[in-house]
């Protein structure tokens, strides 16, 4: 079994040197544009503001801070993302990034982001982007991840800071709608992270990861999801009750909680993440009895990407209809 | 020329002596040149970053202050005014 300096030493040596853009992908482009999606929706959502330029620069750096965290997160992980197939194209496990300069490249535009985010918006929202990756890159990747099944149930507090900092860039201070919006994707993070698990477990058996599904068993983590399921989407609601999500952020939120707990309720009942492995053939082949756990993992994210979007729609296109019981919370 | 066999494969190597080593060097000369480029790239981006926030802030900041100055004086001349009336 290789270890993490193995790989530091070898770097499975790639003939080709390191391009810009393999430094790019260390820094998980996909996550960094849900990041700052999630953050513009937290600073428009909120109900001040600052200077588009400023606010616009200290969005930036939070998608250079969360590109920083996702850098050092491929560092240390090196070793089991090259016994994964959906991870071991990355450029460390492939060689092209040695793992000291993925380490590197991380500690630097992890301070760069802190320093802009200081600069941009106020000491409060830069703190709390340190703590964000920092809670990502120490807490989940180096602590959880290899130790516990819950790994993505606290390490999921990392993803959900986004909205929460986008609210104090423009306010610079924490309040209960900022809390709501985190909570949110803290509750949402379990069931999609599970859903992917489930069809994938036998990668994380392989790389020794105990994500829910190689711990505690197929049956149990379909449970969990539909659990988790049922306390997201009622929660997702209160944005309306709080006076922060209008009729089209309630509208949204109620039709897409219930098709997510009908899939949810699919996985439940479905055979998916029992015994056998859907890793042959494509990379995200899916067996039939997966294919339920694929459904709830695709809808989640456009169940997520549409809550925000709403909000976005409300607070900066003049969509905003207030509802009876906008303001009860 | 040589006419080595390349190991684990069928194919002879007719390339001049060294050539497969050289090309490695360049080609690594030339990626590290791009990232270099890229780097340069950057810094010139942060140090834009950094000069458009100090612009915003001291605007910010000289509005602020003329907002103050103002304020000041529209109080002083209230205090002027209701000192007169009284005399």
């Amino acid at each position: 079994m290789e270890t993490r300096s193995d790989i530091a030493l070898t770097g499975h040596a790639s003939s080709k040197p390191a391009e810009w853009r393999d430094y790019f992908s260390l820094m998980k482009p996909r996550v960094m544009t849900l990041v700052v999606f999630t953050a513009f929706a937290g600073y428009i959502a909120a109900p001040q503001s600052i200077h588009p330029v400023m606010a616009a620069i200290a969005i930036f750096a939070l998608a250079i801070g969360a590109g920083a965290a996702g850098a050092l997160n491929m560092a240390y992980d090196a070793d089991i993302d090259l016994r994964m197939r959906r991870t071991r194209l990355r450029p460390v496990p492939l060689g092209k990034v040695r793992q000291e300069d993925a380490y590197g490249f991380g500690i630097v535009t992890a301070g760069i982001s802190i320093v802009l985010m200081m600069l941009a918006a106020n000491i409060f929202a830069a703190a709390m982007l340190a703590f964000s990756i920092f809670f990502y890159a120490v807490i989940y990747t180096m602590i959880l991840k290899r130790r516990t099944p819950q790994n993505i149930v606290i390490g999921g507090a990392a993803g959900a800071f986004p909205p929460m900092i986008g609210w104090v860039i423009a306010t610079g201070t924490v309040s209960m709608d900022a809390v709501i919006l985190f909570s949110i994707i803290f509750l949402w993070t379990p069931p999609h992270s599970w859903a992917l698990a489930l069809y994938k477990a036998g990668d994380y058996a392989d790389a020794g990861v105990p994500m829910m599904p190689v711990a505690k068993g197929a049956k149990r983590t379909r449970l969990e999801i539909l659990i988790y399921s049922m306390i997201l989407t009622p929660f997702a609601l209160a944005p309306v009750l709080t006076g922060l999500g209008g009729l089209l952020y309630g509208l949204a939120a109620f039709l897409g909680g219930a098709v997510f707990i009908i899939l949810a309720w699919r996985v439940y009942n479905s055979r998916a993440g029992e015994a056998g492995s859907a890793e042959e053939g494509a990379l995200y082949a899916v067996r039939a009895g997966d294919k339920a756990a694929r459904d709830l993992f695709a809808y989640s994210i456009g169940y997520l990407a549409t809550l925000f979007a709403a909000l976005i729609a409300e607070h900066a296109m003049g969509a905003y209809i207030a509802t009876p019981i906008g303001g009860l919370l | 020329m040589t006419e080595d066999q390349t190991p684990g494969t069928n194919e002879t190597d007719t390339r001049p002596e060294g050539t497969e080593d050289t090309l490695t060097q360049q080609d690594f000369i030339k990626a590290r040149n791009r990232r270099n480029v890229m780097i340069a790239w950057s810094l010139v981006a942060f140090m834009v970053l950094i000069f458009s926030i100090t612009a915003i802030r001291l605007k910010q900041n000289m509005a602020a202050r003329q907002d103050a100055a103002m304020a000041e004086q529209e109080a002083v001349s209230v205090v002027r005014d209701e000192t007169h009336a009284e005399e």
